[in-house]
């Protein structure tokens, strides 16, 4: 008895810590999302030093971005002597002439003169990027900045986006500012090779090529599933078609990504250019990577998910559902249009909802069919036919990748990617979201249905 | 049969074997259903009595594997020949069974739903029937007011005659009643009772029951089932005073099953 009870609370342990576990990880995950990612546009406080290195002395402003203790080991590896350096500043100092770098390391024991000056701003400017510096001179087009270096620039005012002095806002104008850069970053299009700019097109193109697939994915899937739980006999080749099926969603969805290509791209777009198109042949309409194709091999990926809730969704009906109906008569498709699908039917919308936060995070497989680094329009417009399908778009996942791994600036990157990742975490949350709303609704609905 | 005096046969299970997913469960059953009466089958847990019901309307076939032989008569003519209409058959013989399941639709819903498949549109017409059929299912005056409730809001003996209720509304020639009060308190049984007591003027009733006492005050007739056959058949008085057979007189007295 004793024995039996202490490997009962052994199990119960491992099982509250492995719960306990889950929950640390994700509460960390949002805790470094959230805070990476909204640290982004929270306007920092401005510093301005004076720098002396190797006999010369120079001003710097800007944004002092991280602090690193460097070890005496580390120290001597890199050739400096341990004994008087120690601390190093990685400080953003934004646009301070051609080929200059944006965010450089500045050692601790070699800065004085510390200052915050109120009158020091940032300036965001659309081919620039970012300036620090003290605006000594404006008119009604024009602005002129005195750089730290003490350096004159005179800026179009119409090329900059913001003009604050963040030394002298206080906690208000702070999170106004803090909003407007959101609304930017949501709101308008890319810039210096993504480096820069906002993620507009990447949240459109995400959101466009995930809906297609779910128009594309939902009555194929749910069609699927009805057929294998209603219809088919439990034969030989059903279960192993249904193992297909299950096996499918195992398959690396860069498989799918080749596929894709090979097939949607290559056969299926080549043939409608041939047919269709062929007046403007070499030059491919449908026979190259675009939207269409993306959510072609989305919905081939998610395909698997959609049959499997649709089936064990049908699975959950009680048996005495159908024999109710039978009793009173019914055919068997009037038993299941009449009482099982309409039951069934939160099933079926969970199971789109779930294909639908499985395609909106892929990277790999889109890579090869239509999802682009820059994509110059976007595929929604206000004229026919509305939705382009043949053009290449750009998705969230995917600028995620290219922002943080082949950016040119990978100080500047850093926060961005973040930025990106909160942005697509909250999309598929908020879908997840939807999706409860539509099963409470439809559950309410079968619930009260009358004459 | 003999057995059967002063009423027409309805039903007829005729030589009537039944296999489930390969097991034997009915050997070789003749039975007569007398028209306008109530005939009980009762037995104990695994002798067929729920077998040879939903043999009735053809049921079995819709749970696993079922293989019959032999002939249910119905009217005459055998329910089981090929080219028989199932929705047709079970429109004449409708079905109740022990756990109630009402759909999940309002309670108008449930007992309109088929009149609909049987192709009652029009609203007025829709609603009469309704009422009717809860009226004759001793429901109506509990539900009248809550008619666009969901059913599954309501109590286990009211669903039960809901379900009893949207059996009738199509107006079958036999109900075939499948332990109906076994998952019911007291007052709802006695309901269904009474109810069962109310239907035997226009329907048919079979009813598979485990209460002895129920047996005896609902039914006309009783057959003794046991390992798949029927052991004894007759009028209740006669089965509960006086049966012929010492395992039925074992049964009905509690000395066995």
């Amino acid at each position: 008895m004793g024995q039996y009870s202490a490997q009962g609370r052994l199990l119960y342990c491992f099982a509250a810590l492995s719960t306990a576990f889950i929950l640390l990880l994700l509460l960390l995950l949002s805790v470094l999302m959230l805070s990476r990612g909204l640290s982004l546009f929270w306007p920092a406080e401005l510093v301005q030093f004076r720098y002396e290195q190797a006999g010369q002395s120079q001003v710097v402003s800007g944004e002092v971005v991280s602090r690193q203790q460097l070890s005496a080991q580390q120290l001597q590896a890199a050739g400096y002597d341990p004994q008087s350096l120690g601390q190093r500043l990685l400080v953003k100092q934004g646009y301070t002439g051609t080929a200059q770098p944006a965010f450089r390391w500045y050692w601790q024991e070699q800065t004085s003169e510390w200052q915050y000056p109120p009158d020091l701003s940032l300036l965001r400017h659309q081919q620039l990027g970012d300036l620090f510096g003290v605006v000594t001179a404006q008119s009604d087009s024009e602005l002129e900045l005195r750089l730290a270096s003490g350096r004159h620039l005179t800026l179009d005012k119409a090329d900059v986006a913001i003009w604050v002095q963040p030394n002298t806002l206080n906690w208000l104008s702070k999170v106004r500012l803090f909003l407007v850069q959101w609304w930017q970053f949501l709101s308008s299009e890319p810039r210096e090779a993504n480096s820069a700019g906002g993620i507009l097109p990447a949240i459109i193109g995400t959101l466009v090529s995930v809906m297609l697939m779910a128009l594309l994915v939902a009555p194929i899937g749910i069609m699927a599933g009805i057929y294998l739980h209603e219809y088919a006999k439990d034969s030989r080749l059903v279960r192993l078609v249904r193992l297909s099926v299950h096996n499918l969603a195992g398959v690396p969805s860069v498989v799918f990504g080749v596929f894709g290509l090979g097939f949607f791209v290559y056969v299926l777009g080549g043939s409608i250019d041939q047919l269709f198109y062929a007046e403007q042949l070499p030059q491919p309409t449908f026979g190259t990577p675009g939207l269409i194709w993306v959510s072609l091999t989305l919905a081939l990926l998610t395909l698997p998910v959609v049959i499997v809730a649709t089936e064990e969704g049908l699975a959950r009906i009680p048996v005495a559902l159908r024999l109710g109906g039978y009793a009173l008569g019914a055919t068997k498709a009037e038993v299941l249009r009449k009482l099982i699908l309409p039951v069934a039917r939160p099933a079926f919308i969970t199971g789109v909802v779930l294909a639908i936060s499985r395609a909106a995070g892929e990277v790999a497989p889109l890579i090869f069919v239509g999802v682009v680094k820059y994509a110059p329009s976007l595929p929604v417009s206000l004229e026919w036919p509305f939705v382009h399908a043949d053009q290449q778009i750009m998705s969230l996942g995917f600028h995620i990748y290219d922002v943080g791994l082949q950016s040119s600036n990978a100080d500047a990157a850093e926060p961005r990617v973040y930025a990106i990742a909160l942005v697509l975490l909250l999309l598929i949350g908020s879908l997840n979201l939807l999706a409860m709303r539509l099963r409470q609704y439809y559950r309410v609905q079968t619930r009260d249905t009358t004459s | 049969m003999a057995v059967i005096r002063n009423a027409t046969v309805k039903m007829s299970a005729q030589n009537l074997s039944v296999r489930l997913a390969g097991k034997a469960v009915l050997d070789n059953i003749s039975l007569d259903i007398p028209a306008n009466k109530v005939t009980a089958l009762i037995g104990p847990s695994g002798c067929g009595k729920s077998s040879l019901l939903r043999s009735f309307n053809r049921m079995n076939e819709l749970l696993e594997e079922a293989v019959t032989q032999g002939q249910v008569l119905l009217d005459g003519q055998d329910i089981y020949r090929p080219g028989v209409d199932l929705a047709e058959l079970r429109r004449r013989v409708g079905i109740v069974f022990q756990k109630p399941n009402p759909f999940p639709l309002s309670v108008y819903e449930n007992v309109a739903f088929g009149l609909r498949l049987q192709g009652v549109n029009r609203a007025r017409q829709l609603d009469e029937m309704v009422a009717e059929a809860l009226e004759k299912a001793a429901l109506w005056q509990e539900v009248k007011n809550r008619l666009h409730d969901n059913a599954l809001t309501l109590s286990g003996g009211q669903q039960q005659r809901l379900v009893i209720a949207r059996a009738i509304a199509i107006e079958p020639e036999v109900l075939l009643l499948d332990e109906p009060a076994s998952a019911l308190d007291p007052i709802s049984t006695l309901k269904i009772e009474e109810l069962i007591y109310e239907l035997k003027q226009h329907y048919t009733i079979v009813i598979v029951t485990h209460n002895m006492q129920q047996a005896a005050r609902v039914s006309d007739y009783t057959a003794f089932m046991n390992l798949g056959q029927v052991v004894e058949f007759d009028a209740t008085n006669k089965i509960f005073t006086d049966p012929n057979e010492p395992q039925t007189e074992d049964y009905i007295t509690g000395r066995f099953g």
